[in-house]
């Protein structure tokens, strides 16, 4: 009788030794916390307003837009969007294209940005997109830069699509904003 | 046998089996095996994983905890309808000159972010080496489990944090979310 007592125990202490030791032979875990606070919206300080070439539309709060020209009618629109900065201290902008559409129907085009001085962002060349992003160029404060398409040329009819980012940049560091621009091109 | 003698023997007898069943409730209640488990000299060691200063920590209001082993950003925003980088918010380095780390960096639950979330886009959270090669897979904020997966972090080596984040159009600027993300180190 005793025995059999003692066989239980024996078997209630094994279980809890198993049951103690489990933890342990899992992982060393070391657990340390990233915590965000207070994400916010604001107010753009840089917005998108209309050109006075091709057909431009500015999308809610001016942060992205699309732009129509047709290669048929004139090699230049001048000027298609402007940037314009709101505040007091300056940025970095430029152009990068993340994708497209029916491109090789455009024998040639050149999007640039311009006030005073020329920075060419974007070239087509041949059908073929032969600069995809551009320079950073300077947006002073309280300063507007401008959209302009240059030496726009097309092989054949036929509609093309450039999805492209304006990226605006804070000066010395890798913080920045992107907005949309859709050039379409008939 | 008179009736005082029958009272008396049934009341002995009524004590005897009191006594007996208090005996038994109480050994049945209070077998005990003690166990010990005793940790000697439980130390305190610098965590070799921890927080560091990026490029855009100040831009992001970023705040290091003591040891290294907590963050907090407060001052992180976006522009409505376009989307804000902060492109080395925060580094994680190894401080371990010879150990590699596993760690893996995720949104956790759906009550680890807080206020104005329908108004989010989205908000992506990378992490990247030091030649900006994204390791392991995006953390989409808001769903639950959402992993970096666990990443190998070498010996002697820092990568950094990006956040991208994007406001619906038309949002207030009144509006703000709180987002907790939890890094967890393996093997330290």
């Amino acid at each position: 009788m005793q025995g059999h007592i003692r066989g239980r125990l024996v078997i209630v202490n094994v279980f809890l030794l198993v049951a103690l030791l489990s933890p342990a032979n899992g992982s060393v875990l070391n657990v340390s916390y990233s915590l965000a606070s207070l994400i916010s919206a604001e107010m753009p300080k840089v917005i998108l307003q209309s050109g006075t070439a091709g057909t431009s539309f500015i999308y809610t709060n001016s942060t992205s837009a699309k732009v129509s020209v047709s290669a048929f009618e004139a090699p230049t629109y001048d000027y298609v969007l402007k940037i314009n900065n709101t505040v007091t201290y300056a940025w970095k902008i430029n152009l990068t294209v993340y994708s497209s559409l029916n491109v090789d129907r455009v024998s040639n085009a050149t999007i640039r940005f311009h006030d005073g001085t020329t920075s060419d962002q974007i070239i087509i060349s041949e059908g073929v997109i032969t600069q995809s992003e551009g320079p950073q160029y300077d947006l002073l404060g309280n300063a507007t830069r401008y959209i302009s398409i240059v030496n726009l040329y097309a092989s054949t009819s036929g509609t093309s699509y450039l999805y492209v980012y304006l990226r605006i940049l804070v000066p010395s560091i890798s913080t920045y904003s992107l907005f949309i621009i859709t050039f379409e091109i008939t | 046998m008179n009736a005082r003698e029958i009272l008396k023997s049934k009341a002995l007898k009524l004590l005897s089996l009191l006594l007996i069943s208090m005996v038994i409730a109480t050994a049945s209640a209070s077998v005990y095996n003690y166990m010990y488990m005793q940790s000697l000299q439980v130390s305190v060691e610098a965590a070799d994983v921890r927080f560091v200063t990026g490029t855009d920590s100040t831009a992001a209001g970023a705040t290091i905890g003591t040891n290294g082993t907590y963050v907090s950003f407060n001052s992180m925003a976006g522009w409505p309808n376009s989307t804000r980088v902060y492109q080395d918010a925060v580094g994680i380095q190894n401080f371990n000159s010879t150990s590699s780390y596993t760690i893996e960096l995720k949104f956790d639950q759906a009550g680890d972010w807080s206020g104005d979330t329908p108004d989010i886009d989205y908000i992506y959270v990378k992490v990247f080496n030091a030649t900006n090669i994204q390791q392991g897979s995006t953390i989409t904020v808001g769903s639950a489990s959402s992993t970096t997966t666990a990443i190998n972090l070498p010996a002697s080596t820092t990568w950094h944090v990006q956040w991208e984040i994007k406001w619906k159009a038309g949002t207030l600027s009144t509006k703000k979310v709180s987002v907790k993300l939890t890094l967890i180190v393996t093997g330290e």
